[in-house]
């Protein structure tokens, strides 16, 4: 069992507070990703993980034991760091057999694992090369296999596929997916990029400014955001937020905005019956924003096309609704130039609320 | 395409040879002297420039009416043992400012900087005084401790920049596959930084060879002599330069450390930029 607990942890650098009051419980063989915007404490927190960086305040556990003032070295964990550190000295193979000859593992036993490795990530023909005669992505393979060498009970990634170009950081997802799944190991990762978060990850934890956000399943993070920053950074393009009014009517209630009036659905009717005839933050994905065809249908919204970007198998509109700019993403098929009138549909259950002074989620 | 090599010609070359005959001239004027007999060289009809009649009595005198030998073994010997000191002394030094970063390690960096600036003519009443009561005074010695007080801060500083290029992850990372920080420094920081100890070794080994100041204070008898101490002292009778045994010293002189530099000039120059390649 390699279950990774973190109890309040707290880590500050002089007088800034980089991590505060996280506490999470990474179960054995969970692939837990850290996402946030730069800055806000998440590979502080993978390094606290690592042993790297001292803890301020809290405790950290690995498997069961206590590991506050546990050296590196003995936590048995293995991490890719973003630059790959790889030694430039050494040649494919000692790079990625130091571990073990540190470990005092036998030669032969080092020479058969760090071949079994390569193979498994392809890099069998490169293990006498040097790093500089190597491609980025051979490197981060190289760096891969150097921490899977070793079976360790926890990997850390630090955005280990940011200095990959596009196109290898798809593929690379794809294949340390398919490693974890055949490792079975207690991971976690750390990136900026939500959608390797939300592909990758078993859960995710969202940070910012120090603080955990929300710990959840990507489609929980997705439908079910906590605030308005988790609406805002998890899901892409952007959730559209503008501030509403929230009038109550003999049918229910309704959401206003200038331009704008939906129906509240009933079950969220509860949640919001204190809001009445006050403010809200209203948040709309523009996935959630259809083409329409009344402006009698429910959930009708009239707006001004001003930008169609075409994008392949959607297309993002820039539309004006009263005062407000959305983004809508709407079937490739649909016919729109710019600036026309056009009839979208809102997604009436998958609106979300938000109070305008905490920017917590109302529900 | 004409117009271009004219200007590189005037805007290069021309200022490149210009130059070079400026650094290499005196060079040249050391050999043409080294090589002429003294009637040659006295001779005021005759061309400066040229050698007539090439002649070895210069380099015989030098050789053997002068401890000159013993001078160059003397200079190599206090050379390498300070620049060793110097070195093994920088390394742990500018790895423990620069990467372990205790309480003061900022300062410490300031405060080997500073001692740096201070200068030998001043330094070098204080260290008479310790010199002398050290009783190594007159001894290889003397200059083997000393030099380092001027090298190490230098080599500090020079090893503390080139240890910033190398990227902090691949400690940490070797620091978790196992490794202990003796362990790191030996095997990872070491063979990385081999440019910048090169040069430093250099640098510590050259400014030791051409030292003037503290030899001629602390060593009086001609056979502890160095090199530069020792022509001047030997060679210049109150008014009277022996010119041709002297060009010929200093031409001498300059071989080794000519040699170490031609050497090791591609690492030289890749540590003084402090640029780790991958």
């Amino acid at each position: 069992m390699a279950q990774v607990i973190l109890k309040d942890i707290r880590k500050t650098f002089g007088k800034v507070v980089a991590v505060d009051d996280f506490s999470l419980e990474i179960k054995d063989r969970e692939f837990m990703v850290f996402v946030g915007p730069s800055g806000c404490g998440k590979t502080t927190t993978l390094r606290m993980i690592a042993g790297l960086e001292d803890i301020t305040a809290g405790e950290i556990y690995i498997g069961d034991r206590l590991v506050n003032l546990v050296p590196p070295k003995e936590r048995d964990v293995a991490m890719v760091f973003q630059n790959y550190a790889l030694y430039p000295h050494m040649s494919v193979f000692d790079n990625m057999a130091f571990g073990l000859k540190l470990k005092k593992v036998p030669k032969k036993d080092i020479e058969l694992r760090v071949k079994k490795t390569a193979q498994i990530l392809g890099i069998s023909e490169l293990l006498r090369r040097k790093p500089k005669a190597l491609s980025g992505g051979q490197r981060q393979r190289v760096a891969l296999g150097r921490a899977i060498v070793r079976i360790p009970r926890v990997y850390l990634f630090d955005e280990p596929l940011s200095n990959l170009d596009a196109k290898l950081r798809i593929h690379m997802r794809l294949e340390l997916k398919k490693l974890h799944e055949s490792m079975q190991r207690t991971s976690i990762y750390v990136t900026h990029d939500q959608i390797e978060a939300m592909t990758m990850g078993d859960r995710i934890v969202v940070m910012k400014d120090g603080l955990m956000q929300q710990v959840g399943e990507p489609l929980e993070l997705y439908f079910r955001p906590n605030n308005r920053f988790v609406a805002g950074f998890i899901g892409s393009p952007t959730m559209n937020f503008i501030r509403a009014h929230i009038d109550g009517t003999s049918g229910g209630l309704t959401v206003k905005s200038q331009g704008l009036t939906l129906p509240v659905l009933p079950e969220k009717t509860k949640a919001l019956a204190p809001y009445k005839n006050k403010e809200v933050i209203l948040g709309i994905r523009p996935d959630d924003l259809s083409a329409g065809k009344s402006l009698q249908e429910k959930g009708a919204i009239e707006a001004t096309v001003l930008v169609v970007q075409p994008v392949g198998n959607q297309i993002y509109l820039d539309v004006k609704i009263g005062d407000h700019n959305f983004l809508a993403s709407v079937d490739a098929q649909t016919n729109v130039k710019s600036h026309q009138k056009f009839i979208l549909r809102a997604q009436l259950k998958n609106l979300q609320f938000f109070d305008p002074v905490s920017e917590k989620a109302i529900r | 395409m004409e117009q271009r090599s004219t200007e590189k010609l005037i805007r290069f070359y021309l200022p490149l040879a210009l130059f070079l005959l400026f650094l290499l001239f005196p060079f040249y004027w050391m050999l043409v002297t080294t090589f002429k007999s003294d009637v040659e060289l006295y001779d005021l009809s005759l061309s400066p420039f040229y050698i007539y009649t090439w002649s070895l009595t210069n380099i015989e005198h030098l050789i053997f009416g002068t401890p000159f030998l013993r001078w160059l073994y003397n200079t190599l010997l206090v050379s390498i043992i300070s620049a060793f000191i110097s070195l093994a002394t920088s390394l742990l030094a500018a790895y423990g400012i620069q990467r372990i970063r205790f309480r003061g390690s900022n300062f410490t960096g300031i405060a080997i900087f500073f001692c740096y600036l201070v200068p030998p003519t001043i330094l070098f009443i204080p260290l008479a005084t310790m010199v002398f009561k050290l009783k190594i005074w007159d001894s290889l010695m003397s200059l083997s401790l000393i030099y380092p007080t001027f090298l190490i801060p230098f080599c500090t500083w020079l090893l503390m920049g080139y240890f910033k290029s190398i990227p902090k992850e691949l400690e940490e990372c070797a620091m978790m596959d196992g490794a202990s920080r003796l362990w790191v420094f030996f095997k990872v920081i070491i063979p990385l930084s081999l440019p910048g100890i090169l040069s430093a070794g250099i640098f510590a080994f050259t400014l030791s060879w051409n030292e003037y100041l503290y030899a001629l204070t602390f060593i009086s008898s001609s056979a502890k002599k160095t090199v530069s101490i020792g022509l001047v002292t030997e060679l210049v009778r109150g008014d009277v330069y022996h010119w041709g045994p002297l060009m010929a010293g200093a031409l001498l002189g300059s071989v080794p450390v000519a040699l170490v530099y031609s050497f090791f000039v591609e690492y030289y120059v890749a540590g003084m930029t402090g640029a780790l390649k991958e």
